[in-house]
This record gives C-alpha cells, sequence and structure tokens, in this order.
C-alpha cells in the first residue's frame, strides 16, 4: 500500500478512534471494520482522502448471521485500482444505518434492497421513513422482511390475485 | 430541447401521470415507469421494478454450492453463459479448486459467443425501440444462427447451464470449431452490412447523438459498468482490469467513446461484438488440449469465509459475493448485476427530456429484468 494511504489510514483512525474495530490489508483489499455509528464518517473518507479514492460504488448488501446483521459495502477506486470492504455488524433489534446515497449515489437501489429483505432502517436516505417507497423488489404493502434467517412466510391473500399492486 | 420546456420540479395544470408498462414493448420485460409530464417532457420518473422477483439469491442460498449454477441461467437470460460463469468463479474460489488451461478457453469462448447474441439482442430491439423494424429482423437472423451453435454444444438455446465450477460440463463435439469459424466468416460480413443499415442513418443518429448524456464523473459516481461506463470515456473493463481465465492470454481491444451519449453507447457494444469475434478466434487457435474440467471433491464443504467473483458481463459488472459459514450451503449467496444499477440511474437521466427520448435512453442502458428482479 502507498504512502499516501497508510497516511489516509492513520488519519481515519484518529479521527474515528474506537469506532474503527479493525482495518487491515489482504492480499491487495482493503478490510476495514467500523462501529455503526462512524460509517458515514468513514465512507466519506474512503472516497476523498488521497491514497484511498474509492470512487466507485462497487456493491452494497447484507447477511443473516443468526445473531446479527452484518452490511458489507464493496468499494473500488477506478484510478488506483483497489478494492475495500467496509463492515458494519448490527444488533438485530432496531438494526439501523446510515444512507450513503449522499456519497455514491449508485448505492441508493442497494439501500432500499437492504431495508426491503432484512429490514435494516437506512437513516437519511431519500425515502427513508416510507416503507411504501423503500420496497423495491417486494410488493410495497408486503409484511415482514424474508431474507431474514427467522423469517415465516404468512400468504393470506387472494391467490388469484396476488398482493396488490408493487411500489 | 427548447425554451418552451418547463421548469424541472416546477408543476403546472397540465401534468399528467402515466404508466410505462408493466407490459410495454419498449420496457423489454416486466418494468414499470410511472412518468409525470407536462406535455412532451418528463417531469420526473419513478422505475418500478420486481415483478419479476423470485427470490433467487435465497434460493441459492438454500442448497448446496454447486447447485447453484441452474439459477443463474434466470438472471441475465440473455447472455446465460456469462452468469454461469460469476457464479462458477465465485465457487472457485472460496472452495480453492484449479480450472484446466483447456476449460478456461472454452469459457471465455462460450462468453464471448453469448456476448455477441446478448449485443445482437441490444441491436435489434434498440432499433426497433426507436422505429426500425427491420434491423431487428436482420439481428434475429444472426442471433438465431448463434443460438443453434450454442445448442449444438451446450443442449440449450438460451439456459445453457454449462459453465460449471471447476470448468464446463464437456468438450466440444467435433467439427465445432470449424462450425464456429464458419459462422463467424459470415458474421463479420453481416454486421459491417447491419452498420450501413443504421448506424449511418440520418433519423437513428437525430434519434440517438447527444440524447441522454452522462458524463465520466455520474458514470463512476452511481457504479454504472460496461458500454454505459466506456461509453462515457471510461476506460474500464474487466476484463482488462480484473482479468480471468483465458483473458490475459487473449488480445482484444477495448472499444472506448467519450460522448456519453445514446450513440456512444450503441458503438460500443457494435464494436464489442467485432471484439469478440476476435478473442473467439484466438481461443479456437490457442486452445490446448487437455481437460475441460477439474478434479472435483465429493463433497463440497468449504472453509468458513467469503470469496466474491467480478466479471465482465455484456451488461458490465456482474458480481457474485458468497458467504460460507464451513456448511454444505452458503450462508449469502449476493448478486450485483450492473442493470439493476444502470436502471437506477434512469430517474436522473430523463428529467426534463421528451417521452420519445426517453425510450431511446432507457433502450441504450440495455436492462434485462432478469437480473434486476432477481
Amino acid at each position: 500500500m502507498s504512502a499516501p494511504a497508510e497516511a489516509a489510514l492513520d488519519a481515519l483512525r484518529k479521527a474515528l478512534g474506537d469506532g474503527l474495530r479493525s482495518c487491515a490489508l489482504d492480499g491487495g483489499t482493503l478490510r476495514l471494520q467500523v462501529a455503526p455509528d462512524a460509517l458515514h464518517q468513514a465512507a466519506l473518507h474512503l472516497r476523498d482522502a488521497d491514497g484511498l479514492r474509492f470512487d466507485y460504488p462497487g456493491d452494497l448488501f447484507a447477511w443473516d448471521t443468526g445473531e446479527r446483521f452484518v452490511v458489507v459495502y464493496r468499494l473500488w477506486s477506478t484510478t488506483l485500482s483497489q478494492t475495500a470492504l467496509l463492515r458494519v455488524e448490527l444488533e438485530r433489534d432496531g438494526a439501523a444505518v446510515a444512507s450513503v446515497t449522499d456519497i455514491w449515489p449508485g448505492m441508493n437501489w442497494h439501500e432500499r434492497e437492504v431495508y426491503d429483505l432484512y429490514g435494516i432502517e437506512i437513516v437519511g436516505h431519500p425515502d427513508a421513513g416510507d416503507p411504501t417507497r423503500m420496497r423495491i423488489l417486494l410488493p410495497k404493502d408486503w409484511e415482514g422482511f424474508p431474507f431474514r434467517k427467522d423469517y415465516v412466510p404468512v400468504f393470506s391473500g387472494d391467490p388469484l390475485h396476488g398482493p396488490q399492486e408493487t411500489n | 430541447m427548447t425554451a418552451m420546456q418547463p421548469a424541472v420540479g416546477a408543476s403546472t395544470s397540465s401534468d399528467m401521470t402515466i404508466n410505462l408498462g408493466p407490459q410495454h414493448p419498449s420496457t423489454h420485460g416486466v418494468l414499470r415507469l410511472m412518468v409525470a409530464l407536462d406535455g412532451e417532457y418528463v417531469k420526473s420518473c419513478r422505475p418500478v421494478v420486481g415483478y419479476l422477483h423470485r427470490g433467487l439469491e435465497r434460493m441459492m442460498a438454500a442448497r448446496p454450492y454447486r447447485q447453484s449454477v441452474p439459477f443463474t441461467d434466470r438472471l441475465d437470460y440473455c447472455a446465460s453463459l456469462n452468469s454461469n460463469l460469476a457464479i462458477s468463479q465465485a465457487i472457485e474460489r472460496i472452495g480453492g479448486m484449479a480450472v484446466p488451461e483447456r476449460a478456461q478457453y472454452l469459457r471465455v469462448m462460450l462468453c464471448e459467443m453469448n456476448r455477441i447474441a446478448s449485443h445482437l439482442i441490444f441491436f435489434g430491439t434498440y432499433a426497433a425501440d426507436i422505429g426500425a423494424t427491420t434491423a431487428f429482423l436482420y439481428a434475429f437472423r444472426e442471433r438465431e444462427r448463434l443460438l443453434d451453435l450454442l445448442e449444438a454444444y451446450t443442449g440449450a438455446r438460451l439456459t445453457c447451464n454449462w459453465i460449471r465450477p471447476g470448468g464446463v460440463a464437456s468438450d466440444m463435439p467435433e467439427g465445432y470449431a470449424q462450425a464456429v469459424c464458419a459462422f463467424l466468416d459470415g458474421f463479420l460480413k453481416e454486421l459491417d452490412a447491419y452498420d450501413t443499415l443504421l448506424t449511418g442513418n440520418p433519423i437513428f443518429r437525430v434519434r440517438t447523438e447527444g440524447v441522454g448524456i452522462i458524463s465520466p464523473e455520474k458514470a463512476i459516481a452511481y457504479g454504472a459498468s460496461g458500454p454505459v461506463l466506456r461509453g462515457s470515456g471510461v476506460n474500464i473493463d474487466l476484463r482488462r482490469t480484473e482479468p480471468y481465465d483465458a483473458y490475459p492470454r487473449t488480445q482484444f481491444d477495448v472499444p472506448l467513446r467519450t460522448e456519453g451519449d445514446c450513440l456512444a453507447r450503441y458503438l460500443v457494444r457494435v464494436e464489442e461484438m467485432r471484439q469478440s469475434a476476435r478473442i473467439i478466434r484466438q481461443c479456437l487457435r490457442e486452445m490446448p488440449e487437455g481437460e475441460h474440467w477439474g478434479k472435483q471433491p465429493k463433497v463440497f464443504r468449504p472453509a468458513a469465509g467469503e470469496a466474491y467473483s467480478r466479471t465482465e458481463s455484456p451488461r458490465g459488472e456482474l458480481s457474485i459475493y458468497l458467504v460460507s459459514d464451513g456448511t454444505a450451503n452458503p450462508v449469502r449467496v449476493r448478486v450485483r448485476g450492473p442493470s439493476f444499477v444502470h436502471l437506477s440511474m434512469l430517474p436522473e437521466l430523463v428529467r426534463g427530456v421528451k417521452v420519445a427520448d426517453m425510450i431511446a435512453i432507457l433502450g441504450s442502458l440495455d436492462t434485462v429484468l432478469g437480473e434486476v428482479d432477481r
């Protein structure tokens, strides 16, 4: 990793303190884990700091370990050709994470999908607070979050007409 | 655009909201666009997706790793082999499987054949969107020949399910290389003819030139990939920047346009077909003898961990992320498809344009709803 990158990561360590849970370079990929409330600051730093420049929103998704949710932001730098995996772990109860749509507009729909499938609140998302607008793949009146491990499908609709219109 | 165009966001008495789709020929699948119009101008557009949502990611996570390959055929159904490759690579990485060299060439050959077939669909349907029906018929004639070739090898025209973790399902049938070469000879001539039919057509150019311009900064900030990114002058092709399989050993040019408009994206795809033909010929020429499939473990239980693949599908970056907890089934299979990302750019691209231009812009993104909805 280049000298500006080392300096940028040191600056990030200082800025976040305990908020930066881990930071390691693994085969050319930068792996970071941050506390949920430090996410937005870390994301902004990753995009703008010299030597990091993660300007490309590669992917954003979540999974359910059974105990907690893991949200991963896969970022890429088009100028430096390097990858970062930024990771946040959330408790199941009241899981919420800050939106990064203002940093990378391409994360907008990915965040809606994370809400849609896992019920993780995306704080500050343009459609936040309105479940009918946040739902993206499922119909807007869907109940529950089907990618959670404890999801039990309930079908209570009319089998001929199915759920009402999608959002 | 003229001075008549109203200010975006201003509400006037002539506002009207219409639905395009979910059953509309220009949406290429079950996509619905809720469009607020002021006369001919689009004030806002909200794509509604999910009509084809089957929960494929969850279905793939509910069974052993290697059984998820056929599901990927149903992601981007215009380029199933490219999706097969993405999942196979992710599984190989998480399980540490090697791919024999011959299989690497066979994979690249198949993927490039599928890329041509997929771009031919784009070529034909895009022309039809804009009103040039003839080009559609020509493109599908050529595509049909290619699909016959895919069927001769894999047994299926569209859902090939042929690239598997560790290699490909079988070696080429006898005489296949000659058949592919014969097709390419004819195809390249046809492609030149299509070029004169459509690319130079003044009506086509008026409809696409300067329409739907995406700046390189915007393309990157949205995570655009493939021909959409390269049409905006950003020289990123994962076959080059993060090469895989036999791509590091093949020579090809990455078509690049700097205009960022619909025509640029179209031209990138047309040129990519020529480059794909070049890659296929190299594969057939340089393919070594050997196994088509590496040694496979009977029970596949990768150690707990994560792995992902990034591949260049015809539409852009198709990447699959796998999470393992050490059991036979994955914890999470995540599919990041280019169409999903490109469609999310649409509201911004069409704000303030005419309805007809919106159709041209949507077509130029070349989205496939199977991959958007998963």
